[in-house]
């Protein structure tokens, strides 16, 4: 379980983040939904060991992120950004291969490459791994990012839960791959994985997200069920928009117009 | 396959050194008198020329890869120039003092100030670079040229102040040259070279994660600012050290990176022993003609390295200014 408590966080004088206080339960994908400048991106920064000058307490299992060494933390926790450039021609197997630095001192060992190899076949880009990383499709580039993190936490840890955060994967991606994108990460998800990921779409979170986070203003305005909490007035208080749900025949879950 | 490759480069540097050194020997082996100075003063040029051709081009390789940024060299950013400085303050002080104290002191305080000069002007562009939000290229060019400038100009005032003979080796060494080569300098960089290579193994992977992006490293688990520091000292000491026995040559960390890069790819792997090899054999080709276009007298390398150096090094900026406004 990765626990944050009475989190603060200020940039030079202005408070990003306040009174934070929330738990991401492995076994669930959790999404931390907002207006921009909400601080969902430092919320994740600061849960994944990224940012450290942040007041208030984060623990991994019961172990406070300062007593973990960047390496080991390394092993089970993998973050993917959104950022993308790359100012070297380099191959995408070469950056996929990165995910697994962790793991090995020098040389890749058989194990890393079957992750990779697994990977690879799971997300379908097998015929990309020869090209250069910058002659590809931005949501090419978001795959191959993802191929990168996912390899990073693919095999079970006995010490550990994996944590996977994701700020905005989605980014880039036509529907057809959102939506292959977040069953990928549906399917990944078991016992001792949690998935953190930042979105802006509140229809996504309310068809697969398990627990979702509403940042206002570097406040938790609401956390829970997306189903049970998403509503109307969350919505004119969060994002300041008339909105309503719609049940859809034949969906377990209602969409969001607005 | 990839390794193929490399295997070609390693042939073919062999191949060139083989040649170049016949060349030498076939050249100047008229009585055995010669062979002296094959021994003396040819043999330790083209190790020291060799050497330094791999350190400059590993040393590009560090400091793009650090930059995250194809145009930097420690010709560019002012490394050298700093290194060159620090070097010259000790060139001139050093002829006022008494002979016994020279010897003394002499062959250590040059590399030791000129690693006191280069660290500070690394450190300069780079805290400068760095307290941006993202680390601009025009940027850091801009604050090499005036660190540059600086270092330049520091020279040229040891150079105003300094006795006649001082004053012509510095300024032949601002530009370059392997003409002082002797076999303790063979020594001193070989043993930098040792610890280049050593370094080497242990830099691949952060250097690799940081190609990523700087985020991107820390979540693979690299302490990217001990690493910053560990590269930035071992890459100021490399160039210090040469520097202070060859002078300035510039454009040799740009250029080979770049053509190595587009052989064997950005993985640090291949791309810094293919550099270091190709490095050797660029500089090693570059001191030749430094002494056979004029010969026999012989011009600066560094002119030579430039007058190569510098068209691709605009052809670099061009592109990389394109691909910044075109993202």
């Amino acid at each position: 379980m990765l626990k944050l408590q009475d989190i603060q966080y200020a940039i030079a004088g202005n408070q990003i983040l306040s009174n934070i206080n929330l738990q991401f339960t492995p076994g669930q994908l959790h999404m931390i939904l907002g207006p921009n400048g909400s601080g969902k991106t430092s919320l994740i920064k600061i849960a994944s060991g990224q940012i450290e000058n942040f007041k208030g307490s984060v623990q991994y299992d019961n172990e406070s992120i300062q007593k973990i060494s960047a390496a080991s933390l390394a092993k089970y926790r993998s973050y993917l950004s959104q950022q993308n450039h790359i100012p070297f021609p380099l191959k995408v197997v070469e950056i996929i291969q990165m995910g697994r630095y962790p793991h090995y001192e020098y040389q890749a060992l058989k194990k890393d490459i079957e992750i990779i190899e697994t990977v690879v076949e799971q997300l379908e880009i097998n015929h990309l791994l020869d090209r250069d990383f910058n002659t590809l499709s931005g949501g090419e580039q978001q795959r191959v990012q993802f191929a990168r993190v996912l390899a990073q936490v693919w095999e079970k840890s006995s010490a550990h839960n994996r944590y996977l955060f994701l700020d905005e994967p989605l980014n880039n991606l036509d529907i057809q791959y959102q939506k292959y994108l977040l069953q990928t990460i549906k399917k990944f998800i078991c016992d001792d994985i949690a998935v953190i990921m930042v979105v802006h779409d509140i229809n996504w979170a309310l068809a697969y997200a398990d627990q979702v986070y509403f940042l206002q203003e570097g406040k938790l305005a609401a956390q829970g069920n997306p189903i049970e909490i998403i509503n109307a007035d969350l919505m004119s208080k969060v994002f300041k928009i008339d909105a309503q749900l719609i049940s859809v025949p034949g969906q377990k879950h209602p969409i969001l117009s607005y | 396959m990839l390794a193929s490759i490399q295997w070609g480069a390693v042939s073919i540097t062999n191949k060139q050194m083989a040649e170049a050194i016949q060349h030498f020997f076939h050249g100047n082996t008229p009585s055995s008198i010669y062979e002296g100075v094959f021994l003396q003063i040819r043999l330790p040029r083209v190790i020291l020329c060799l050497f330094s051709g791999a350190i400059l081009s590993a040393s590009g390789v560090f400091m793009q890869g650090l930059f995250r940024n194809p145009l930097v060299e420690p010709g560019i950013i002012g490394t050298s120039a700093g290194a060159a400085f620090g070097a010259s303050i000790v060139f001139v002080v050093a002829a006022y003092l008494p002979i016994e104290w020279k010897s003394l002191v002499g062959p250590l305080l040059v590399p030791l100030f000129a690693f006191i000069g280069s660290i500070v002007a690394t450190y300069l562009v780079y805290s400068i670079a760095k307290s941006q939000q993202k680390t601009n290229v025009l940027s850091i060019l801009l604050v090499g040229l005036a660190i540059n400038a600086m270092g330049l100009s520091g020279m040229g005032f040891m150079t105003y102040i300094a006795r006649d003979p001082q004053a012509r080796s510095i300024n032949f060494w601002n530009l370059g040259t392997f003409s002082g080569a002797n076999w303790q300098q063979v020594f001193i960089v070989f043993i930098v070279l040792i610890l280049v290579i050593l370094s080497i193994f242990k830099f691949i992977k952060p250097l690799n994660a940081l190609l990523l992006g700087e985020e991107e490293a820390i979540h693979l688990g690299v302490d990217v600012k001990q690493t910053r520091r560990k590269i930035l000292f071992i890459n100021t000491l490399m160039v210090a050290i040469v520097t202070s026995f060859v002078g300035v040559i510039g454009f040799v960390g740009l250029i080979v990176p770049h053509i190595v890069r587009q052989l064997v790819g950005s993985d640090h792997k291949k791309l810094l022993p293919a550099s270091m090899l190709i490095g050797a054999a660029v500089l090693l080709l570059a001191d030749l003609m430094a002494r056979l276009i004029l010969a026999p007298s012989e011009i600066p390398i560094g002119i030579i390295t430039s007058i190569v150096g510098a068209p691709v090094f605009i052809f670099l900026l061009k592109k990389n200014l394109f691909l910044k406004t075109d993202a």
